[in-house]
């Protein structure tokens, strides 16, 4: 196993404004050829949610110019659907507490989040996280 | 009704086994034919990734083999991650023993997490019944990379960062734990098979500050096996989710095989797979699988897998064919014989440049004649089973009801499957007992001269070597030494009369001397 630190923002494009704070459909006019982008992801792919306050949820942030629906979900390795992401007070973050439908926490290990990017353009943004207890 | 019980047992074990949703040491697939067939081979389990599946599959096995596994999960996932999965395991049959298995099994995200697994694996053949039993002892290890925020946790409520490592990391980043599955396998019949295994018995605790175990899982499996098709379904249920797995594989003349498989679940799950495989006189198979998920995880390429199995020592095929196609075979290996003969012939008329080169044709031209001449061996083999079953479905027929039929099937019966899995010693100490029942049983001598047959086959070259090791002491004036060599050859093949007898005389020998 690699012992080096990875640079984990390094894998997210933090280009132009971080727009945490306005909330989704404010109305806010968005620039022409703004699009919807992960601005940063929180903290990285491993977090750990034992309510310690120390790396708890997963959570990615976003830039939605257009107010497009974003939709969050977690797949356990082997494509069954474990949970849906939620979405912060700001509307500009959506995160995971590690836990499934029925609010019990998950083991640790791999899982798989997935945004679903609706209305004005249309994308998938899928990646990976990891729960460590 | 003896059926119906085994099947009512296994609904209740699986329905005791409650399981959470699994992340850690969830394999998603050992060995590219059973991933084609929609990881559907809990009964089907016939080979070395047997061990990932159903140990007591390890039962079928009675060569040596060994399986390279690579597979890339979900490419193209849209954060570049790389999840590999991939192992080796090897497995060696000891005759009257059962067969025992050697896995590690490797699962990355590169650069965040890795999963390694241990296995020490052994199935056989329960007693003398139709049940097999097998069972993993594994070592689990699982490491966690290091990172910015693994290094400086966050609060993210808005606090300050810790300035330090997630506490969840202080007693470091790596844990291993010890684990144990157990499988079962019952054949109904050459075609008919249940299996069941638990996974995880001890459900370890692999958590690195807190618990974080690893649940047991359940699986019961069902598969119709024949010469062409292999047919198998697997059904998990943890709770309130269930999931079911179904798959098929089309064998071309036992050299080419296409394969396809989907699962179902109640978590969205709904997986489709395919594959392909290519198989080189028994001893090199190459396989391809391609799983896709139709709902739920989107946008990937799939995930692949190739599998590379070399095996030592097997037959053709686990199950003969019909006999219509047996004959066509033979019929076609005749063809292929005359042809290679001529070969020969040619090869030694041929005005070549060379001495050398022209004993190279010859030889080439032999040694396919050799091959083509072992396959008819084992079609011939194959036929006169299918005949003595034939006879004994006849016999069956016409026999009245007898208080000694019951004790006479259930010899035969064993004795079958023992022919079937190749331990033709059993074998044979099974029909004797038939045989002192009843000594005019002609499928049981039958079968009885079959499997001495195919132990002086299968142990041919070995005992050859050993005698003639025995040979050189013997001549040597080393007779003690002989005999013990010697006689390790008798445990192989206790029927080889040729060194019975020089057993026999060298022991004369030792005594006139002494």
């Amino acid at each position: 196993m690699t012992t080096g630190i990875c640079c984990q923002g390094a894998e997210l494009k933090k280009t132009g404004g971080n727009r945490h704070g306005s909330p989704v459909g404010s109305g806010v006019f968005a620039a022409p050829g703004a699009f919807f982008e992960i601005t940063e992801i929180k903290p990285g792919k491993i977090f750990s949610p034992n309510n310690d306050n120390w790396n708890d949820r997963f959570m990615i942030y976003f830039d939605n110019p257009n107010d497009d629906n974003i939709m969050g979900r977690i797949y356990s390795l082997r494509g069954d659907a474990i949970s849906d992401m939620k979405t912060d007070a700001t509307g500009n973050c959506i995160y995971w507490d590690g836990k499934d439908y029925d609010g019990r926490p998950l083991p640790g290990g791999i899982y798989i989040y997935q945004m679903e990017v609706t209305g004005t353009e249309s994308k998938i943004i899928n990646g990976t996280c990891i729960i460590v207890k | 009704m003896k059926n119906k019980k085994i099947l009512f047992v296994c609904a209740v074990l699986l329905a005791i086994c409650i399981q959470n949703a699994k992340a850690q040491f969830e394999y998603t697939g050992s060995g590219a034919r059973a991933t084609a067939m929609g990881n559907a081979f809990t009964a089907l389990a016939d080979d070395a990734f047997s061990i990932y599946y159903n140990p007591a599959g390890l039962s079928r096995i009675s060569w040596r083999e060994i399986g390279l596994d690579y597979e890339k999960l979900y490419a193209g996932l849209k954060d570049d991650s790389n999840l590999y999965d991939g192992s080796v395991t090897g497995v060696y049959h000891k005759p009257g023993t059962g067969t025992f298995g050697l896995g590690i099994h490797n699962f990355s995200l590169s650069g965040y997490y890795m999963e390694n697994t241990f296995m020490l694996s052994y199935g056989g053949r329960f007693f003398k019944t139709k049940f097999s039993q097998g069972v993993n002892l594994k070592i689990l290890s699982k490491s966690y990379g290091k990172t910015l925020y693994t290094e400086n946790a966050v609060n993210l409520n808005g606090g300050p960062p810790r300035g330090g490592k997630d506490p969840v990391f202080e007693n470091g980043y790596t844990k291993t734990g010890f684990a144990a599955d157990i499988g079962l396998l019952y054949d109904f019949s050459q075609h008919h098979s249940i299996g069941l295994t638990l996974n995880n018995i001890n459900e370890p605790n692999m958590g690195l500050s807190s618990e974080d175990i690893v649940p047991m899982m359940a699986k019961i499996g069902y598969a119709y096996r024949s010469y062409e098709f292999n047919i198998p379904f697997d059904f998990t249920i943890f709770k309130k989710n269930y999931t079911a797995y179904a798959g098929i594989e089309r064998s071309f003349m036992q050299k080419m095989f296409l394969r396809a498989g989907a699962g179902l679940g109640s978590k969205e799950y709904t997986n489709i797979s395919a594959g392909m495989g290519w198989k080189q006189n028994s001893a090199f198979n190459l396989d391809y699988s391609f799983n896709y998920p139709i709902r739920g995880i989107s946008n990937t390429y799939g995930t692949h897998k190739i599998t590379l199995t070399l095996k030592f020592g097997a037959p053709d095929t686990l199950i003969p064919p019909p006999a219509a196609d047996l004959n066509l075979e033979i019929e076609k290996l005749k063809t292929e014989l005359e042809d290679a003969r001529e070969e020969i012939q040619k090869a030694n008329n041929m005005a070549l440049k060379s001495e050398e080169d022209k004993n190279r044709a010859v030889k080439k031209a032999e040694e396919r004649q050799q091959e083509i001449e072992r396959k008819m061996r084992v079609m011939l083999i194959l036929q006169k089973k299918q005949d003595i079953q034939r006879r004994k479905i006849q016999e069956a027929k016409k026999q009245k009801p007898d208080p000694r039929e019951k004790l006479i099937n259930l010899y035969y019966s064993s004795a079958e499957s023992y022919f079937n899995s190749e331990e033709y010693i059993p074998c044979v100490e099974e029909l004797d007992k038939l045989l002192k029942i009843e000594p005019e049983n002609q499928s049981a001598n039958d079968m009885k001269e079959l499997a001495k047959t195919n132990l002086a086959i299968k142990y041919k070259d070995e005992t050859e070597r050993i005698y003639t090791q025995g040979l050189k002491l013997y001549s040597e004036d080393k007779k003690t030494e002989a005999i013990s060599v010697w006689e390790e050859a008798l445990k192989l093949n206790p029927w080889n009369d040729d060194i019975k007898k020089v057993v026999e005389k060298a022991k004369k020998e030792r005594e006139v001397t002494k």
